[in-house]
């Protein structure tokens, strides 16, 4: 087959023509536009007009100001809450639809899952603006049982965005892990079961270390999903919420130019520099798994 | 957090474990189906509460409605700029597809069989876009474009489509590619069909799953893009999703929720059409 | 390592094209417009861009008695009315260094400021450019001269519900306990909350640029209820989450024309104003329908129209005399000197500080 492969690929030698349109897009309209991106990150822009530069005056202004790491600590450790929360509230729902023997459940599962996914997150967030007002479903439904008197202010706070962020990248997580568990070769839970262990060791022992991979992928997107997320925030939280995405849309809007350029990039790396750490320490862990 | 998931109840279930085998057991199953059916409600809900508000009358979101009327459904009729923004969505899309289509198909077979030096850059240059948020995609068009001097147009917001897209396209149809087995194309070709001929009826047959699905894909990808749009959609031709924003986000206008009921509407007929042909799980790319 | 040279060169070559294209195609089309324009202005199909209000009370306003009459007499003219929030709409202006879809627009006095000195506005300001100019209380015009035109005085009251709150005498009363957690406030990215806080800052420090005076006083405001705009506040108020609202009178208009309990109030020393200006885009291709649509705004019809229920706009036209029911809630000529008044001169320059610091201060 090896040797096939080779042989085949010997005769295209002009397949190169095949890539070259979508790299001279992508060069031209992705690559270009950010390094102007990083250019501008660098001038002095006031009310949209360049008045210097460049300087990395903007990067040492952001760098030595406390609300910068406040910003971004503040929208990790949001991020890290919600990717943690949907694997808490994911991994359930995978494993179930692995378990089950009745196949129109788990159509019905699979089509609840990907309902989500296929819908815009503006709509989703509209849903949760009607669940969580303050006439909205909780409200109402916590008023008739008498459990509150006056409404309770979840819409615009931080609580929002968070439920929000994770039912809109919930599936995000339990599609690959959906596809990995289902395709777990039973030998392995029936041999363990065989040697005396009980569901839950199996569950911690087999299950979950064979699917730490797709964990991992799950985390991954979610995670920067959840950091990077627009909709969910600025909706949910009020244009004034203090989170990367908003304050970036926000310093657009007020044409401060250089600043929002220069906290994309800080964005952009910071996205970067996690993703690395997350496939570092799932790699430790399978290698410590295997060992 | 996988690390956490494993230590704690690990280190409590060693303990009970001589003694509460069974316990352990129901207690288990009983905490994963309580997790997996919160989590399944709170997927539905969302969905579930619009269409049911979308009947509701009044200038106001509340829950329960207390009657059932069309009259929000009558009103969208009399939005302004909505229809616009319709079929511009729609427009674009299709535009964003055809350019994916074009750029991408031919990239991801030339990646498969073809031989040329620093393919893995490539290939990730390709999938970078995917690692940019969308917001700063947005941001980075908007910039390039006032620093060459050039309006904002439908032109840039197709441009910014096509950048954030075209990576999940290339990389469903480069991932059937590559199950392709290359001796069929060989054998072809060694009865005298030519380049073409191959491509018609070897490869394209192979890749029409993916590039149905990828299309799909990439569709709804533009359809329903926020980020990027809100940068890069010009003033007056505004696309569906900052349309939808705006009306959210100046004060929340419940004229949305029969909006939003027509796209669940919508999501669901695809979800139907994709169980009947390609079943839910393939839909998802789910083997 | 010859195929990546041949790349990069290629991928230069294309970059500069581009650029090229784009410097070159603008002009041409520009070129191409104002020959047009010159030549058959009056005889050609022209679309007219209108931006201002996102309201629909605003929108109906506009487009009934202002767009739909004008089309009426031009009948080759296409008025397209543009509403959203003047922010986006200047950040795309000055993302296309100027050039811009919209041909005439509404903009608020600190708006109008920037138009002017960053010169994308074209000097309309005068009789012969706009003949109704000559009807507008001269001390109001000279607020948009010579630069645009003056329409309206907008007049940031407070709006409350009496159900929930007493009646404000003065600006002073909002910090009294029995409005404690029960005012809202715009953000400064809008004009209405911009305005209120230079007041602020003003009143109870040494001018509109007193940064520190204006949190301190806030913060002993707090807890207060933050919105992104002028609209969404007034949802809040009708919503009952808040009893006052520090308003336009318009939006007060709006509310209770939806039959909403609530009612406006000019506390002392007085309404904070600002003058209205209408501009004309200078990338406009056709300025002389543009200033002709501008002018009909100035008369005596359209003033005497937007003064009535419901919309409520402050006239400016001297000839225009208030409705009963429009005095509640407009001031009489002679009051608009009574109305505080903002340095401009010292709050724009600190408008994107005080936004910022806004954002980090109270922002979730």
């Amino acid at each position: 087959m090896q040797n096939k492969q080779k042989k085949v690929q010997s005769k295209r030698k002009g397949a190169f023509l095949g890539v070259t349109p979508a790299i001279i897009f992508l060069l031209v309209f992705f690559a270009a536009p950010f390094v102007v991106l990083l250019y501008y990150s660098l001038l002095t822009i006031e009310q949209g007009d360049i008045v210097s530069g460049p300087t990395l005056q903007r990067y040492i202004e952001l760098l030595s100001d406390p609300f910068t790491y406040y910003l971004f600590g503040r929208t990790i450790g949001l991020s890290f809450l919600v990717t943690a929360l949907s694997v808490l509230l994911g991994y359930p729902v995978a494993y179930l639809h692995s378990k089950l023997k009745n196949p129109t459940l788990k159509t019905i599962i699979l089509a609840i899952v990907s309902a989500p996914l296929l819908t815009s997150s503006l709509i989703l967030t509209f849903g949760w603006i009607v669940i969580l007002g303050k006439n909205g479903m909780v409200n109402n439904l916590l008023i008739s049982l008498n459990i509150i008197d006056e409404p309770l202010k979840i819409l615009f706070t931080m609580s929002a965005v968070i439920i929000g962020l994770t039912q809109v990248h919930l599936p995000f997580m339990i599609v690959p892990l959906v596809s990995t568990l289902q395709n777990l070769p039973s030998d392995l839970e029936d041999a363990a079961a065989d040697l005396g262990a009980n569901k839950w060791q199996t569950f911690w022992q087999v299950t979950l270390p064979q699917s730490i991979p797709s964990i991992t992928s799950g985390v991954t997107l979610v995670f920067v999903l959840a950091y990077t997320a627009f909709t969910v925030p600025s909706l949910m939280g009020g244009s004034a919420m203090q989170l990367v995405s908003v304050y970036i849309w926000n310093t657009v809007r007020s044409l401060a130019w250089d600043t929002a350029a220069a906290l994309s990039s800080i964005l952009l790396l910071t996205s970067l520099i996690i993703i690395s750490i997350i496939n570092f320490v799932s790699r430790r862990l399978t290698k410590w798994q295997h060992s | 957090m996988a690390a956490q998931l494993t230590t704690t109840p690990k280190a409590d279930q060693n303990q009970k474990r001589r003694v509460k085998k069974p316990f352990m057991d129901i207690f288990g199953t009983v905490l994963l189906v309580i997790l997996a059916i919160i989590s399944l409600i709170a997927l539905v809900l969302p969905m579930l509460v619009i269409v049911i508000v979308s009947f509701d009358v009044g200038p106001f979101l509340r829950f329960p409605p207390e009657v059932f009327s069309f009259e929000r459904y009558q009103a969208i009729f009399e939005l302004n700029g909505f229809v616009e923004s319709l079929f511009l969505s729609l427009r674009v899309a299709g535009i964003v597809v055809a350019a994916d289509l074009i750029l991408g198909v031919p990239a991801s077979i030339a990646l498969v069989r073809g031989n040329f030096p620093a393919k893995s850059f490539i290939i990730g240059f390709l999938q970078s876009p995917m690692m940019i948020p969308g917001i700063v995609v947005g941001i980075s068009l908007l910039f390039y474009m006032s620093f060459i001097g050039v309006n904002v147009s439908v032109f840039l917001m197709t441009i910014s489509h096509i950048v954030i897209t075209m990576p999940f396209l290339t990389n469903i149809t480069y991932a059937r590619m590559r199950s392709a087995d290359p001796v069929l194309e060989d054998a072809a070709r060694d009865l005298g069909a030519n380049r073409w001929k191959v491509f018609q009826h070897i490869v394209l047959p192979h890749l029409l799953p993916g590039i149905i699905g990828g299309s799909a894909f990439a569709f709804l990808l533009s359809f329903t893009n926020l980020p990027t749009s809100i940068f890069t959609a010009p003033i007056l031709d505004v696309p569906m999703p900052v349309y939808l924003f705006r009306l959210m986000i100046y004060n929340i206008n419940p004229i949305v929720a029969p909006i939003a009921t027509l796209q669940i509407v919508l999501t669901l007929i695809i979800l139907i059409i994709g169980n009947k042909t390609v079943g839910t799980g393939g839909l998802m790319g789910i083997e | 390592m010859k195929k990546l040279k041949k790349l990069i060169f290629v991928f230069m070559v294309l970059s500069l094209v581009l650029v090229a294209c784009a410097q070159t195609a603008p002009t041409e089309e520009e070129a191409a417009q104002t020959e047009e324009g010159a030549a058959t202005e009056e005889a050609e199909e022209i679309t007219l861009v209108d931006f201002g209000y996102t309201g629909n009370i605003q929108t109906d306003l506009f487009g009934a008695y202002m767009a739909e009459p004008f089309m009426e007499a031009n009948p080759n003219v296409t008025v397209e009315l543009i509403g959203g929030v003047s922010e986006d709409a200047i950040a795309q202006i000055k993302a296309a260094q100027g050039k811009s879809p919209i041909d005439t627009m509404l903009l608020g006095k600190p708006r109008y400021l920037q138009a002017a000195e960053e010169g994308w506005i074209l000097e309309i300001g005068n009789e012969d450019d706009i003949p109704n100019v000559v009807d507008v209380y001269p001390n109001i015009q000279e607020q948009c001269s010579p630069g645009a035109v003056a329409w309206t005085v907008e007049i940031i009251g407070l709006i409350y519900n009496p159900d929930l709150v007493p009646e404000p005498q003065s600006w002073e009363d909002l910090w009294n306990p029995e409005y404690e957690g029960l005012v809202g406030v715009v953000s400064p990215s809008s004009n209405a909350g911009f305005l209120f806080y230079s007041m602020l800052a003003n009143t109870y420090g040494s001018g509109e640029d007193d940064l520190d005076a204006l949190w301190a006083k806030l913060d002993e405001l707090e807890p207060f209820v933050v919105a992104n705009n002028p609209e969404a506040l007034s949802q809040l108020l009708e919503n009952e989450e808040i009893g006052v609202a520090i308003n336009w009178n318009t939006e007060a208009a709006v509310s209770l024309t939806k039959g909403y309990n609530v009612e406006f109030t000019l506390p002392a020393p007085g309404g904070i104003g600002q003058v209205g200006c209408y501009g004309v885009l200078k990338d406009t291709a056709y300025p002389e329908v543009a200033k002709a649509y501008v002018n009909t705004a100035l008369g005596e019809d359209f003033q005497t129209v937007m003064s009535q229920a419901p919309f409520y706009f402050a006239p400016v036209n001297k000839n225009v005399e208030l409705t009963e029911d429009a005095a509640k809630i407009l001031p009489s000529a002679d009051q608009y000197s009574s109305l505080i008044t903002i340095d401009y001169g010292l709050a724009l320059p600190i408008r994107e500080q005080l936004t910022d610091e806004f954002i980090r201060r109270y922002g979730q």
